[in-house]
């Protein structure tokens, strides 16, 4: 039987991948980051996931607002990145896993949550950014699943959570014996556009990750307005870390924590061992 | 780039109603995403069929105005790298 044996958020934001492809983060600057993602790519190689359960977001590089999924799910033998600022990032496809994927479909829609099923799916730095800083590419077969992040109205965050228990139900449906890491993407706190653009809440996204191991039904119990006001209207993304939270057992240790606050996002890190 | 953070202040969420607004320059961002499209910018923004509100503003390269106008911050990231100025450029446009 399939097993999730932990769970990683971890940030996507374009500047820790670009420092990441371009192997900066050594610099003193970059080092509070790097430092824990360099014991996540230890954890994540001692792992050896035979299938990673991806939780991110797309950036209007596959997916446009006149047909705009809220869960999307990709069902599929591999995905290609998607082009990005005007180019395709040179990395060969994502690996995918037709049947594991189908499997996890039908557990979803079987416990209500019913994702457009997606056979061709093009991921971007929201999803094949952290998985490259996570590991040489690509580490294992994914199943991506897309959550709407970017036009209101989005997922209640315990909607997430509740997404996250459906998986661990649909892991444990898998047929063959795996080892299954659920990786979600995304924050921390960043506020892009507006008066207010370019803020970090720092307190927040540090309480956030002190409370996501064991407080995480308190976290779900937000409301998506309360995540905006503290993450900032496009860091409220971090809701995707109650899915891979969700997924998880009720008691899990986290194994890395890693935090810096830069440029314009807060880049928060973690691994959770169940 | 990086700014205190101000509790209370209220946040504007990117919406449906913004959606609609934006409908034109949205698809416009996500055009952009590709290659093509990108290499022949100029073309593809006057293949765009703004309004000649949002096509006097993007000439502006007036950010907060192609906001209000309904454009995603995701499609502006786009539209702005296809002009030659950068995501930190437009955030910090924003802030007035």
């Amino acid at each position: 039987m399939a097993r999730i044996v932990g769970g990683i958020g971890i940030t996507h934001s374009p500047a820790a991948i670009f420092a990441h492809d371009r192997s900066l983060g050594g610099a003193p600057e970059w080092r509070p980051f790097f430092e824990p993602l360099h014991h996540a790519r230890a954890w994540l190689a001692a792992a050896c996931p035979d299938l990673i359960v991806m939780i991110y977001n797309d950036h209007l590089n596959h997916f446009a607002f006149d047909a705009y999924p809220t869960f999307a799910l990709g069902v599929a033998d591999q995905f290609p990145l998607a082009p990005e600022g005007g180019r395709v990032p040179d990395f060969p496809p994502i690996p995918g896993d037709f049947d594991a994927a189908a499997c996890i479909a039908n557990s979803l829609v079987t416990a209500d949550f019913d994702p457009l099923i997606c056979a061709e799916l093009a991921l971007d730095h929201g999803a094949a950014g952290p998985l490259r800083m996570l590991a040489d590419p690509w580490p294992a077969p994914i199943v991506p699943i897309f959550v709407n992040v970017l036009r209101a109205p989005v997922p209640r965050p315990a909607r997430l959570h509740a997404l996250g228990r459906a998986l661990r139900d649909a892991v444990a449906a898998l047929p063959e014996d795996r080892r299954v890491v659920v990786l979600a993407t995304g924050g921390l706190s960043h506020q892009l556009h507006g008066p207010r653009g370019g803020e970090i809440n720092e307190a927040w996204d540090r309480d956030f990750l002190a409370r996501l191991p064991g407080d995480a039904e308190a976290l779900a119990g937000m409301t998506t307005r309360d995540y905006a006001m503290a993450a900032g209207a496009e860091g409220a993304e971090t809701v995707m870390w109650l899915a891979m939270r969700g997924a998880l057992p009720a008691r899990v240790t986290p194994v890395v924590t890693g935090y810096l606050a830069k440029g314009s996002t807060g880049l928060g890190l973690i691994v959770l061992e169940g | 780039m990086t700014q205190p953070f101000e509790p209370g202040r209220d946040i504007t969420p990117f919406d449906l109603a913004a959606s609609r607004r934006g409908a034109r320059l949205n698809r416009l961002g996500h055009a952009l995403r590709d290659p093509a499209a990108r290499a022949n910018a100029a073309a593809t923004i006057d293949a765009a069929n703004l309004t000649l509100e949002e096509r006097a503003a993007l000439d502006a390269r007036d950010w907060t105005a192609l906001l209000a106008m309904g454009a995603s911050v995701y499609a502006l990231a786009k539209i702005g790298g296809a002009l030659g100025v950068s995501l930190p450029d437009i955030v910090r446009a924003g802030r007035g």
